[in-house]
């Protein structure tokens, strides 16, 4: 909570810095910079706290890694999948790009991979054990995805199921690498390309409910068949079910 | 027993976490809707500036207006007019009953944070710009004056966003205004690039004879600049009151013509 609280805070007050009117480009670059400069001092401050404030380090637990990016992009394949399928076939929405911001696409990696540090890393762990599982992941993943909301990156309903399918494979294999690497990719991906919707000129709002209501149930199989065939029940970092 | 003070105890330390937990939840919600807002909101000043003919119409306002003057034109133009061109326009914000025609409003998110952050206009002068823009010019320069505006700024570039395209605008202005666009101009939706075609009632719409001015002369209007993206017109009041003024003369002039007429003598015809 004080992560989060340092974060935010510093977020808010990064939006009081009155840059020099610029073009597009330049718009997005500012945006992504502050982002990513504010994620690595909250970064930084949680880590001095870890250290000097806590007994307990932070772990980023490289003996699951495997195993943890293994279940990360297998999750992220299966929702991308679904998810894509149904909207082409039933021709409702689809991928488009904004071209100006592809230059940016590293820098939001950056962005993205700070961001998976933070909430899953350090954060997600104590939410889930101070709330209990379910609480915590949503909490965690409500975190996470506040920070694609911030960088701007369009039409971010849709990547609320997806936060929250990568913090509970996180929960599950115990290790957070999986997760951030695959946010990462994602605030990468989303911040070029967006799903648009034919439904957008004429009626309001019900193209990005059917793409955010897509995305929940994509994500859905997604959790049930890496559930299913990959944890079985078990996480691998305890031995324990969880 | 000694389980229940405990039991308490947890609860009431749980209890101002709770609290604190959703009191950060909250705020960070307001956090990065407020930081999507303002990153969105940045968007339309930033292609100006990436337009260097865009740029050049705003700034060219300081040159060729006086520094009181006041700029007409449809609300999307109304901060670059401020900010780039130094001049107050007389709408640069939307009105709340018209959110529907701003495209970003179709995002349910920013749906939100419009709701929460935006900054509005009033209904009124929306109404009454996007009537001056539809009705024709003689019932516009009354509403212009309501304003005090001096100068009108329309726009009529291509970049592909539709971004300084008022004919694009057009539907809604028209709408907004309580008329039907498809009276005056028709779209054809079948090329990747629409494209538009004139009424004959397109004649009569100020707009239309502002940004085809030399099909459809306007009578008010003076034009001072004009580039590839926009045109600034001067609005010649005196004009429409000298017009005004002939047509008022020319009423008070019935009576007496019609007394000159009754004084001539008139041929009787008489009845054999």
């Amino acid at each position: 909570m004080v992560g989060y609280a340092v974060l935010f805070s510093l977020l808010f007050l990064s939006s009081f810095a009155n840059l020099p009117a610029a073009g597009l480009a330049e718009a997005y670059r500012d945006s992504l910079l502050r982002t990513a400069l504010v994620s690595a001092l909250a970064l930084a401050v949680m880590i001095v706290y870890v250290r000097f404030g806590t007994k307990k380090a932070l772990r980023l637990r490289f003996a699951n890694a495997r195993e943890s990016l293994l279940a990360s992009f297998l999750a992220l394949l299966i929702w991308a999948l679904f998810w894509t399928l149904f909207g082409e076939l039933s021709e409702t929405y689809r991928f488009a790009s904004e071209p100006i911001r592809i230059r940016l696409a590293p820098l939001a990696l950056c962005v993205g991979l700070l961001n998976g540090l933070l909430v899953y890393a350090y954060c997600a762990e104590r939410f889930v054990t101070g709330l209990g599982r379910t609480v915590g992941i949503l909490i965690s993943s409500l975190f996470g995805w506040l920070l694609f909301l911030a960088v701007s990156v369009d039409f971010a309903l849709y990547l609320f199921p997806v936060v929250l399918m990568l913090m509970y494979v996180g929960v599950r294999t115990d290790s957070p690498l999986g997760p951030t690497v695959a946010t990462g990719l994602l605030m990468a991906f989303f911040y070029v390309y967006y799903a648009a919707s034919p439904w957008m000129l004429g009626t309001r709002q019900i193209g990005y409910w059917l793409m955010t209501i897509a995305s929940v149930i994509s994500a859905f199989v997604a959790q049930s068949i890496l559930a299913r065939f990959l944890f079985g029940g078990t996480s691998y970092g305890g031995n324990q079910a969880i | 027993m000694e389980g229940h003070p405990t039991e308490e105890t947890k609860r009431s330390r749980k209890l101002p976490l709770v609290a604190l937990l959703v009191v950060v939840l909250v705020l960070s919600v307001l956090v990065s809707l407020k930081l999507d807002f303002d990153n969105r909101d940045k968007v339309f000043q930033s292609v100006i500036r990436d337009s260097e003919d865009a740029m050049q119409a705003f700034q060219k306002l300081s040159e060729v207006t006086s520094a009181d003057a006041v700029i007409f034109s449809w609300w999307d133009y109304g901060r670059a007019i401020q900010d780039y061109g130094g001049r107050k326009g007389v709408v640069a914000y939307p009105s709340r009953d018209i959110s529907q025609s701003i495209g970003a409003s179709q995002n349910p998110v920013y749906a939100v944070e419009m709701a929460l952050f935006g900054i509005y206009d009033s209904s009124e002068k929306i109404h009454d710009v996007a009537r001056a823009f539809v009705l024709p010019e003689g019932e516009s320069l009354a509403i212009m004056r309501k304003y005090a505006a001096t100068h009108v700024m329309v726009f009529q570039g291509e970049d592909g966003r539709g971004a300084f395209d008022d004919l694009q605008k057009f539907y809604w202005i028209a709408r907004i205004a309580g008329y039907n666009a498809s009276d005056y101009v028709r779209i054809n939706m079948t090329s990747p690039t629409p494209s538009y075609e004139l009424t004959s009632k397109a004649e009569q719409v100020t707009m239309m004879r502002l940004l085809f001015d030399e099909r459809f002369p306007p009578q008010h209007f003076t034009k001072l600049y004009e580039n590839g993206v926009a045109k600034i017109y001067r609005i010649e009041y005196t004009t429409f009151a000298d017009s005004t003024l002939q047509s008022l003369d020319e009423l008070s002039s019935v009576p007496a013509r019609i007394g000159s007429l009754l004084a001539c003598p008139t041929k009787r015809v008489e009845l054999a």
